[in-house]
């Protein structure tokens, strides 16, 4: 295991989740990645699932799974 | 009536994506500055053709190119808790200029603890609950307990950090710790040397009402000025900012007032060591020597990108007194190139402290200057390419 730090990167950086991750065994490389990941812009919602019997859905499935097929 | 210069406030946000302006508030993200220049330069190319005449036309009209450049004074964020991330507004600079923003809001550990066996006066060596993950903590201010009694005297920096646990320190302490240590709550802003590029800025300049906004806005230049201030001539310690940028536009916007941010600690009654001696002087400036240059676009209005980082080199330079071969021999110093740390500190009290580390530089030649009632050494130090190798740390 490499148990010197990485180079930090030019964003903001936890040190109390770095701190943590590596008192918990984390690598240096994946307690950085965590630490910076705290104030990372959070990616959007996913959408929503489609509620189970939606006939849109499986029909969309259906056409595209067809269209290859006939490909 | 007339357009009055201290009618002038500036506010930062930081981008989200290269190439959109993101509109700063005019009440959350305004920043005091002082000493503000902008500049709209046309970009112009001579009429090379023939006009059947002796006489030339004027000069053609490409664009324009926006510079700027103001100072913020080195003042603490304040309050009893370290701002949220990106909260602290020179803060953005700094990370625009490729700095890491590195939060710590709870001490490690939480209450003061043991230093471990083999503690000396440049090192402690730390206890169970410090990783043990070298460079870690290189460059974060640190308590030693038994190294004075106010929280200024106790405190001091770790210059460099061993998988085993040993934090060296920026500075000699006058004896080895043998009591407990603890790394306190702080914000600090670490050169950043990995392969991120630093973030866009956005920024608001209202002059008098007339608001300019900018786009695409690059660090280009940056220096921290660390003037002493004497029982002769105070001076505020501040960081000067150049940028490029693209204009964005402009309008008509009464200038926001912003508030009183408190005093602005002045660096005396503090610490400047340089390779573990204590020394006096006028003045600690590093200036990291940034290098900024726009890519050809032919898809950009202007024809060029937003200017971009592509160059730095950091430089310290100070004005020292001079001492005795015996006290602290600089030709020796510079003739041996090794590395040296600097420590600059200063402040009032927790969370209004200051503290500047450079955890290794090494010494060009000094030159001894009798300009003046005593006798100085002017000289640069130089800062190689080290991951936080330059760092400011606001500690509470």
């Amino acid at each position: 295991m490499n148990a010197k730090l990485p180079n930090l990167p030019a964003a903001t950086v936890d040190m109390s989740t770095l701190h943590n991750a590596l008192m918990k065994g984390s690598s240096p490389e994946e307690a950085v990645a965590k630490a910076v990941a705290e104030y990372a812009p959070k990616p959007a919602p996913a959408a929503k699932a489609p509620a189970s019997g939606s006939t849109t859905a499986k029909t969309k499935t259906t056409a595209t799974a067809s269209a290859a097929a006939s490909k | 009536m007339a357009l009055r210069s201290n009618k002038t406030t500036v506010a930062v946000k930081t981008q989200a994506a290269q190439g959109t302006f993101d509109a700063p508030s005019g009440t959350t993200d305004v920043l005091r500055v002082s000493n503000l220049t902008l500049s709209i330069q046309g970009v112009t190319i001579a009429d090379n053709e023939y006009t059947g005449s002796v006489h030339k036309n004027g000069d053609q009209v490409s664009g324009k190119i926006v510079t700027g450049s103001f100072s913020v004074n080195m003042r603490p964020p304040g309050g009893a808790a370290v701002p949220l991330a990106d909260a602290f507004i020179p803060g953005r600079l700094l990370k625009a200029a490729k700095f890491t923003e590195l939060r710590t809001a709870a001490a490690i550990p939480v209450a003061p603890e043991a230093v471990g066996a083999g503690s000396t006066n440049r090192a402690a060596s730390l206890g169970i609950s410090a990783a043990a993950t070298a460079n870690l903590y290189k460059g974060m201010p640190i308590i030693i307990s038994d190294n004075g009694v106010t929280f200024k005297e106790q405190l001091s920096a770790i210059r460099s950090y061993t998988a085993a646990k040993l934090a060296t320190l920026a500075e000699e302490l006058a004896l080895a710790p043998a009591a407990n240590y603890q790394i306190p709550k702080s914000l600090s802003y670490m050169r950043s040397i990995d392969e991120t590029d630093p973030p866009f800025l956005s920024l608001k300049i209202w002059l008098d009402g007339l608001r300019f906004d900018l786009f695409d806005v690059t660090i280009s230049g940056l220096r921290w000025v660390m003037t002493v201030s004497t029982d002769q001539q105070p001076a505020y310690p501040v960081f000067e900012f150049n940028f490029t940028a693209k204009l964005q536009g402009t309008a008509d916007e009464a200038t926001p007032v912003t508030s009183s941010l408190g005093a602005t600690p002045f660096f005396r009654d503090g610490k400047l060591s340089l390779a573990y001696k204590k020394v006096g002087g006028s003045n600690v400036t590093v200036d990291f020597g940034l290098s900024t240059a726009s890519p050809p676009d032919p898809n950009q209005v202007d024809g060029s990108g937003a200017a971009e980082l592509v160059e730095s080199t950091t430089s310290v330079t100070m004005d020292r007194r001079a001492y005795l071969k015996a006290e602290f021999d600089t030709l020796a110093l510079a003739d041996a190139q090794a590395q040296h740390p600097l420590l600059a500190q200063w402040g009032f009290t927790a969370g209004a402290m200051i503290q500047v580390v450079i955890p290794d530089t090494r010494f060009n030649y000094q030159s001894p200057d009798l300009g003046g009632e005593f006798i100085t050494e002017n000289g640069d130090l130089f800062v190689d390419v080290f991951d936080r190798n330059v760092v400011v740390n606001f500690v509470y």
